[in-house]
């Protein structure tokens, strides 16, 4: 059962980081962020799970992953001329952000690839769980 | 429902436990009574029992138990237990047989 | 099988019950507006009682809580509590079985 619960950490993490890869992408073309500045491109920063309670005791076993925060990407902002846009500065350039493309959708891929991994694990874990039940059972 | 302890059926065979007579004359050799061998086992038995037990009592309140190690021990307090139960069966058969024998 | 042992085994398995009927809820009610998840707990006061002996462990009751409002559902992970409750519950029936076999040897075969 260990193993399943570490196995849905999986799940939960891998999911919050496709939202967060849904947000850069859906905000490819935004102006301006939600308090005016310019939108940036996160990335979900994941780690193994610590027991923070338990710290200074023996290893407390392995608990699965967490998120540990969401940081700027730090691409530079896409500058494109477009003298009509109401956003356009003195010069007419547009700043829009700093998103890589071809990152965003590996990433999402890899996302996805380490979800459905989550989801066989957790199944075989379940195997082997109602295995140890069939001992001594007579056919 | 409780368990009756292991040891509480084996006196109902009805048989007596013979006190091992001091003999002085022969080299006895140093090995237990046959009555000593029974209550040995038996205890034994009671033993498995009830560390099976307080492993499926630990296993219900804590999850990271392996579970297989709580059926594997269930598994062998029973058969531990039958087989005290054939054994048990096939005294009293012979304590029978012997009881009618014509003397 | 000693009573502590029936105690625990069968209020894992009523926690269990419970967690199952919540998480069904929760599921059934993914896309309802303003819907508030449930929780069920119960192993951290079981595991507290089971130190405290059986009247204890009789008097532990599992503990709904509901989500804070606005927060989603999320389907995969209850889909995850469905399949691991029922797992457990499957495990604790077999152990529950397995003494109770014991228990009725002792009186079948006691002729």
């Amino acid at each position: 059962m260990q193993a399943m619960e570490i196995s849905r950490t999986g799940l939960d993490v891998e999911w919050r980081r496709l939202e967060v890869i849904a947000q850069n992408l859906a905000n490819a073309n935004s102006t301006q962020g939600v308090d005016g500045k310019p939108y940036q491109a996160m990335r979900l920063v994941s780690g193994p799970k610590a027991d923070f309670g338990n710290y200074l005791s023996a290893s407390s076993g392995p608990l699965g992953v967490a998120v540990y925060g969401v940081e700027p990407e730090g691409l530079p902002a896409r500058s494109i001329y477009e003298p009509g846009n109401p956003n356009a500065d003195a010069k007419g350039f547009v700043s829009y952000p700093g998103i890589d493309h071809a990152a965003e959708m590996t990433m999402m891929v890899k996302t996805e690839r380490v979800y459905e991994a989550n989801i066989v694990a957790m199944n075989a874990a379940r195997q082997m769980y109602l295995k140890a039940l069939e001992l001594g059972k007579r056919s | 429902m409780s368990l009756p302890p292991a040891s509480a059926i084996v006196p109902a065979m009805g048989i007596t436990p013979v006190a091992p007579q001091a003999s002085a004359t022969t080299a006895a050799p140093t090995g237990l009574s046959f009555s000593q061998l029974l209550t040995n086992g038996v205890e034994a038995v009671d033993q498995r029992v009830v560390d099976a037990d307080s492993l499926a009592a630990a296993f219900a309140v804590n999850d990271s138990i392996p579970l297989h190690r709580v059926t594997y021990a269930l598994e062998q307090a029973r058969l531990s237990l039958e087989l005290m139960l054939q054994v048990r069966s096939r005294l009293v058969e012979a304590y029978q047989e012997v009881s009618r024998m014509q003397l | 099988m000693s009573d502590l042992t029936s105690a625990l085994v069968i209020k894992a398995l009523d926690g269990l019950s419970e967690r199952s009927v919540v998480t069904a809820n929760n599921i059934a009610n993914a896309a309802s507006p303003n819907f508030r998840a449930g929780r069920v707990n119960f192993e951290d006061a079981l595991a507290q009682a089971a130190t405290q002996g059986r009247a204890a462990v009789s008097a532990v009751q599992p503990q709904v809580l509901t989500d804070p409002a606005g927060s989603d559902v999320r389907l995969d992970l209850e889909l995850a509590t469905a399949s691991t409750t029922a797992t457990r519950y499957a495990a604790l029936i077999d152990v529950l079985g397995r003494e109770l076999q014991m228990d009725a040897l002792a009186i079948t075969r006691n002729n």
